[in-house]
């Protein structure tokens, strides 16, 4: 615009919309400054800090010495923390298609009921535990999930002994992917009921026509047109799956023995515990890069079933 | 997905199924409540009847003990205010660090824009692994271990919110702003009195995101905080909870109090942060 201006008009013009120019490109820097140098501060130089101290012994207090690469290859035969890693793959499979069957479902039915009011209570009920502590809801999900807690209940009224679920290697996993998908349900749910709302209704008027039946409607029409939210909601699982922490810290410290020690508990155990600073911060960086192959291989997978307007 | 076209008998069959939908609606909504039924009713029962078997769907006898010795081990009062105070603090300077910056990026031209605001989306994407030692030692070089500043000046800026309100911003029609500029008005005064007042349900929103983000946030206060006064709740129940002397009903009350400020201020600001939640998730 500024260019074309320039051509067909006297030097006056010009002086005046470089000037602008320069006043707007001025006032742009001073907008964004504050927050430009807390995250240069306190997220970028970190991260390049991180970086550095990963090809470092640095055990938090004494100098660090430069040892290249020898944190990442000691990671490679670190059983530990490949059992971790397994584990951790073990939790997302449980956690995660639990989570996203149990959003579409209880999503399409909200969005199936007539009256607001009542779809407002059902998404505002579902939403609650992400507005709790979540330390709180975990302490509660180890009081719920020990052997005479009221998960139980239903095991007993049966005449079975139910187990205590935290107690055992065996049901430990289940148990911390049962509590996330019951806190997180909420936040995909509702992404889910404003994908819904957006397909469009006369596609079903006309399959109705041809007389399909509901199960293949939500099949053929509600799935595809969802799927890119399915695929975002997907990732966001994933990611938080892969990094789950907080319910494991609470609820076992990753025991008993090191049967729930995923590997962001591991990598805090191996830095605020044993603190080694550097060998944490290269499985913090092998992590992220897992995190970064996983998203790029799923957005190559998605374009074979995620379907765009 | 009601087809009834081709049903012969359609009213009872629509019938059953609208029932079938809220019957499973609210078998999980139970699933949702009977969590928080638990812990409330437990927080008021006696030691002896919140270990009795089988358990009791109803305090037989209502107590306040618990709540008593929750006071008695940890300062809670103290905690709670500690969470309160800092986190709406943190909530309004993201908002006033964020709101303008989000504004330039999603309006005004100026040189390194993309790779600043690349530099936010980053700091909003990276795990907290990987920057969580560097930011510790960086506070312990500033002398911060153990005071709020450790907790506060880190968090000042967020690059959450900034996103939120860029999405935001870019949404609202320019023409407004440009007849400020074109009357001589600069780039600040277009911000203040025209973008800002109009998208006050906006500003709200991030401010109730960044304030529940805050007042969840645990790990970051374990690691920097350490005087009992200065700690927040989440921190402080996961103390109470490594009491030796401390038993369930005394967790759960602590439990009840921290959960149910959030839950019923959520009900009456459920429509802000819904809108927010959907749009920071779809857009994100």
């Amino acid at each position: 615009m500024t260019a074309s201006t320039a051509t067909t008009t006297p030097e006056k013009h010009r002086s005046k919309g470089s000037s602008l120019r320069r006043e707007e490109a001025m006032w742009g820097l001073a907008l964004i400054l504050p927050s430009t140098l807390g995250i240069l501060i306190f997220a970028i130089l970190p991260i390049l800090g991180s970086f550095g101290i990963s090809f470092t012994d640095w055990g938090g207090l004494s100098l660090p010495n430069w040892t290249g690469l020898e944190n990442y290859t000691r990671a490679l035969g670190d059983s530990k923390a490949i059992e971790s890693i397994g584990r951790t793959l073990i939790f997302t499979i449980l956690a995660v298609p639990m989570g996203l069957v149990v959003a579409i479902v209880l999503a399409s039915l909200i969005q199936n009921l007539r009256l607001e009011k009542v779809k407002t209570f059902f998404r505002t009920l579902y939403y609650l535990p992400m507005v709790t502590i979540g330390v709180a809801t975990a302490l509660l999900f180890k009081v719920l999930f020990t052997a005479q807690g009221p998960i139980n209940l239903p095991f007993n009224l049966l005449g079975i002994q139910g187990p205590a679920w935290l107690d055992s290697p065996d049901t430990v996993l289940t148990a911390i992917a049962i509590y996330s998908v019951w806190q997180g349900a909420g936040s995909s749910i509702i992404l889910f009921m404003a994908a819904l709302a957006n397909v469009p209704k006369e596609l079903y008027e006309a399959a109705q026509i041809d007389g399909a039946q509901p199960f293949r409607l939500f099949w053929h029409i509600t799935l595809p047109m969802i799927s890119p939210t399915i695929f975002l909601v997907l990732i966001l699982s994933l990611i938080g799956s892969l990094q789950v922490f907080e319910a494991v810290l609470v609820m076992t410290k990753g025991g008993p023995g090191d049967s729930s020690m995923t590997i962001a508990m591991y990598i805090y155990k191996t830095g605020f515990n044993y603190f080694k600073m550097g060998y944490a911060t290269a499985l913090a960086w092998l992590l992220s890069l897992a995190l970064v192959v996983l998203i790029v291989l799923q957005w190559r997978l998605q374009k074979s079933w995620v379907h765009y307007e | 997905m009601n087809n009834l076209v081709n049903n012969p008998n359609p009213v009872p069959r629509a019938r059953r199924e609208r029932w079938s939908i809220v019957a499973v609606l609210t078998l999980g909504s139970i699933l949702i409540f009977v969590p928080f039924y638990w812990m409330i009713t437990m927080a008021f029962k006696t030691p002896d009847e919140a270990y009795s078997w089988p358990p009791t769907l109803f305090p037989q006898t209502w107590t306040l003990e618990n709540f008593q010795g929750l006071f008695a081990t940890i300062p809670f009062l103290r905690m709670f205010w500690n969470s309160f105070w800092t986190s709406f603090l943190i909530a309004s300077l993201n908002i006033l660090t964020g709101a303008p910056a989000a504004y330039a990026f999603a309006r005004l031209r100026f040189p390194g824009k993309s790779t600043w605001f690349g530099a936010h989306l980053l700091s909003m994407i990276v795990p907290w692994q990987i920057t969580i030692i560097p930011v510790f030692l960086l506070i312990r070089a500033f002398g911060w271990y153990d005071s709020y500043m450790a907790l506060i000046v880190p968090s000042i800026a967020n690059g959450f919110s900034v996103f939120m309100l860029y999405q935001f911003f870019r949404s609202l029609p320019k023409s407004l702003e440009e007849s400020v500029l074109i009357d001589g008005g600069s780039w600040f005064t277009a911000l203040r009195h025209i973008a800002l007042p109009t998208s006050s349900g906006a500003l709200a929103a991030a401010w109730l995101l960044a304030f529940l983000g805050n007042w969840q946030s645990f790990l970051w206060p374990l690691i920097v905080l350490q005087s009992e006064e200065k700690m927040v709740l989440p921190v402080g129940l996961l103390y109470l909870q490594n009491q030796f002397s401390v038993n369930v009903p005394v967790l759960m009350a602590g439990a009840t109090l921290s959960v149910l400020p959030t839950i019923v201020a959520y009900i009456f600001l459920q429509r802000y942060l819904t809108d927010a939640a959907i749009t920071s998730g779809v857009k994100g």
